[in-house]
């Protein structure tokens, strides 16, 4: 590509990019360690990057409290379930358009779209979830983000990429609509369906906007996501919120349980992550491309 | 397909004398919406006799009763305001009936003297139109009123008159025998979109009925279309709002927030991504943007975790540096550490966009420049930067989109007491008086101001981008 190669400017460019790797890593590793010393290390304020006096005593008294490793394991379930309905609610809207003659296709699409730039807001949302008995329920951090209009798009236009001969092909040979979807454009969709997936997946397993909306009440504090109770735990060391005030969370946590709170919120991710980037990539890459 | 009235379908083969000639002479639409008025008329009909005027179900009267005993609770003057004559029960049905009447001479008109091309055209339309306006007559008094029309028996005329009015105007076939093939063929597809379809209407479309919130008094529990309109025309808490030095306040804060996010944060990932271009070592690449797309998968709830820690006063920033700044306690401090955690966190993953289009160029442009004698920045700026301009114009377009609104979760899990009044955006804002507090009305009021404006200000920079050649969004 480049035929002037200048020696200076691609070490100026490694250079620039170990800084950068440092100040994405580092932020990460200080808080592992952080996670896994000792607490008079802590207070003296002398954990960088590696951890001292290493123990694990943080993650025993996280994994002992049931309140943690029951919400654990609750967003797991939780975002199985969601990834599942959220993928079989983002097949079957995206397939019908890949029908170049299906009536009603624009104003569909236009109806969807709208969505993506005009919302209700926060209010009438809350109002619409209390009056559909939704509030406090465990169902409200599954049903109202299940479909992602995005990721509608972008299944779109991976099936708009296979071949409409493939499709008449089956058709002449006496299939229907939904076994063209399940023998034909399913197999050939597998990498943007993992990709899809998970999108949903990492979307759920972060996510604790809907939950800090929508669980109210300190009954359904047994519903609330992983991340949800790192927020309620942060908020408990500075005490922001009075609103969201309230005993159930019991003793102020340590930082070191904060910190291993962290680390097993985040551990999830970032074992799947280095594998699945490929698929992440192909699906923004994918969304880029307009229809 | 078309909309044009005047085409003759003769298909109606078995069907005796005039009327056959007359129905053939319409598309199908055309007589489908009149099946559905009629329908309509003979429902309403079955109501009146058997339920006679004034009882509960019926299509005409039940809706004056309404409107006449909430008017007399004088919480609804003002929707009638200089219209007592409208009240009257008389009036009231008189329009209706005159309407319906209208559509029916239409109907006659065009049966009878089908074949003038002119009355036929004159008669589709008189008909539509009338059968519209009717329908949003009814519409708009159920909403007014604030009526849900919550009797099923009442709901089912309307929707039947609805969807007459949709099938005149939309309906897209124009022979019974197309219509049942298209349907034999495609209607497995319908079937698999109404899943996604409900899940659309209920939970996107569903919540735009209560933004009606902001325009009605705070009632916590009741339902947004039996509270009362709220005064000043129903504006009152968007005056209030503007009234609000807290408002004032977040609305500024948000404001800033985004353009001091757009102005530092923009860039970043595009310089990232020529950078990351210009990476040869292969691997050294590879490895590089797996740790700069990281940030990206960590919830905001970590990321307020990690600079807690890492920006706190002995954290581990200070301690590198050897000082004790207080970088989220500060109000100044904390608005450029909000920027720049933001920054750490989409810098890597912004670049993916970015260096999608830079593979898009094409690489003769390059060897022609290096060819012609041009040095690296020199092909930066004549040739990757004009090749990814399009996807820029669009990103900036989107995020002048987003000036309005921040993530509602980042801004919850980074604000702190001390930073409040830099911190407290407009989705704080409705959240502690609407969801937290109980002034919806208010909280409403504000969510609906920064929608519009939202979408005003998308459109507004879509127009502009495409007013300077540019390809735009939509």
């Amino acid at each position: 590509m480049n035929l002037n190669k200048s020696k200076l400017g691609d070490f100026l460019i490694v250079v620039c990019f170990i800084l950068l790797i440092c100040v994405c890593l580092f932020p990460m590793m200080n808080v592992f360690a952080r996670s896994m010393s000792a607490p008079e290390h802590l207070i003296r304020g002398e954990v960088s990057l590696l951890p001292k006096g290493f123990n694990l005593d943080a993650f025993q008294l996280v994994w002992n409290d049931t309140k943690y490793t029951w919400s654990l394991a609750w967003t797991v379930i939780l975002t199985v379930i969601c990834t599942v309905v959220s993928m079989v609610l983002t097949v079957l809207c995206a397939f019908p358009f890949v029908y170049k003659g299906l009536k009603g296709r624009k104003t569909l699409n236009v109806f969807m779209i709208f969505t993506m730039y005009f919302g209700a807001g926060m209010i009438p949302t809350f109002l619409l979830m209390r009056s559909l008995g939704l509030v406090d329920h465990p169902l409200v951090l599954i049903l109202p983000s299940a479909l992602s209009i995005f990721n509608v798009i972008l299944m779109r236009s991976f099936f708009y990429g296979i071949p409409d001969s493939i499709r008449e092909s089956a058709e002449i040979d006496g299939a229907g609509p939904f076994k063209t979807l399940m023998m034909i454009y399913l197999p050939l969709s597998k990498p943007v369906l993992a990709t899809i997936s998970l999108f949903y997946a990492v979307g759920r397993w972060n996510g604790y906007g809907d939950a800090l909306l929508f669980l109210r009440t300190p009954d359904s504090r047994k519903w609330d996501p992983i991340q949800l109770l790192l927020y309620r735990v942060q908020q408990r060391m500075t005490s922001i919120d009075v609103s969201q005030f309230d005993s159930s969370t019991g003793d102020a946590p340590t930082e070191a349980v904060i910190m291993a709170t962290i680390v097993i919120a985040t551990v999830p991710i970032l074992l799947v992550y280095p594998f699945l980037q490929k698929y992440f990539v192909a699906g923004v890459t994918l969304g880029s491309v307009k229809e | 397909m078309s909309d044009n009235p005047n085409q003759v379908h003769l298909n109606n083969e078995n069907f005796p004398g005039k009327l056959k000639t007359a129905i053939g002479a319409f598309p199908m639409r055309v007589n489908a919406t009149i099946a559905g008025t009629i329908l309509v008329l003979v429902f309403s009909l079955l109501e009146w006799v058997n339920l006679g005027g004034g009882v509960r179900f019926n299509l005409f009267t039940l809706q004056l009763l309404d409107m006449r005993s909430k008017v007399e609770a004088a919480q609804l003057e003002w929707v009638f305001d200089g219209m007592e004559g409208f009240m009257n029960f008389r009036s009231f049905l008189s329009i209706f009936l005159i309407i319906l009447v209208v559509s029916i001479l239409f109907l006659v008109i065009s049966i009878i003297w089908h074949k003038s091309k002119f009355l036929r055209a004159l008669s589709y339309w008189g008909f539509g139109g009338a059968i519209l306006s009717s329908t949003v007559f009814i519409f708009s008094i159920l909403i007014t009123v604030g009526d849900r029309g919550s009797d099923v028996l009442t709901a089912i005329p309307l929707c039947i008159l609805f969807a007459s009015v949709i099938t005149m105007f939309f309906f897209p076939f124009d022979t019974p025998a197309k219509f049942v093939n298209y349907i034999k063929r495609y209607w497995v597809l319908y079937i698999l979109l109404i899943l996604p379809l409900a899940q659309i209407i209920v939970f996107r479309y569903g919540p735009m009925i209560n933004i009606l919130a902001a325009f009605k008094d705070n009632a916590f529990l009741s339902p947004v279309l039996d509270r009362s309109w709220a005064g000043n025309d129903g504006f009152e808490f968007f005056i209030e709002a503007f009234n609000d030095l807290e408002f004032r306040e977040a609305f500024r804060n948000t404001l800033v927030l985004s353009f001091l996010e757009i102005v530092m944060g923009f860039p970043v990932p595009i310089i990232l991504a020529i950078l990351l271009n210009e990476l040869r070592l292969r691997k050294f690449k590879r490895v590089t943007q797996t740790i700069l797309y990281l940030p990206h998968f960590l919830s905001w709830a970590i990321v307020a975790g990690i600079a807690t820690t890492v920006l706190g006063t002995s954290g581990l920033l200070n301690n590198f540096l050897g000082t004790e700044i207080r970088f989220l306690q500060d109000q100044t401090n904390w608005v450029f550490s909000y920027i720049v955690i933001g920054i750490w966190k989409g810098m890597g993953w912004g670049t993916i966009i970015y260096l999608a289009a830079i593979t898009g160029i094409n690489p003769e442009l390059y060897e022609a420049a290096a060819v012609d004698g041009a040095k690296r920045f020199r092909l930066i700026w004549h040739i990757t930067l004009p090749g990814i301009r399009p996807v820029i114009i669009l990103l900036l377009i989107l995020s002048i989109g987003g000036i309005m609104g921040n993530s509602f979760e980042r801004i919850m899990a980074m604000r702190n007491p001390l930073v409040h009044r830099v911190s407290d955006v407009i989705e704080v804002y409705t959240y502690v008086r609407g969801v937290a507090g109980m002034q919806q009305a208010l909280a409403a009021a504000v969510g609906l101001f920064q929608s519009v404006v939202s979408v005003i200000l998308l459109f507004g920079a879509n127009y502009f981008a495409k007013k300077t050649g540019e390809r735009g969004l939509l």
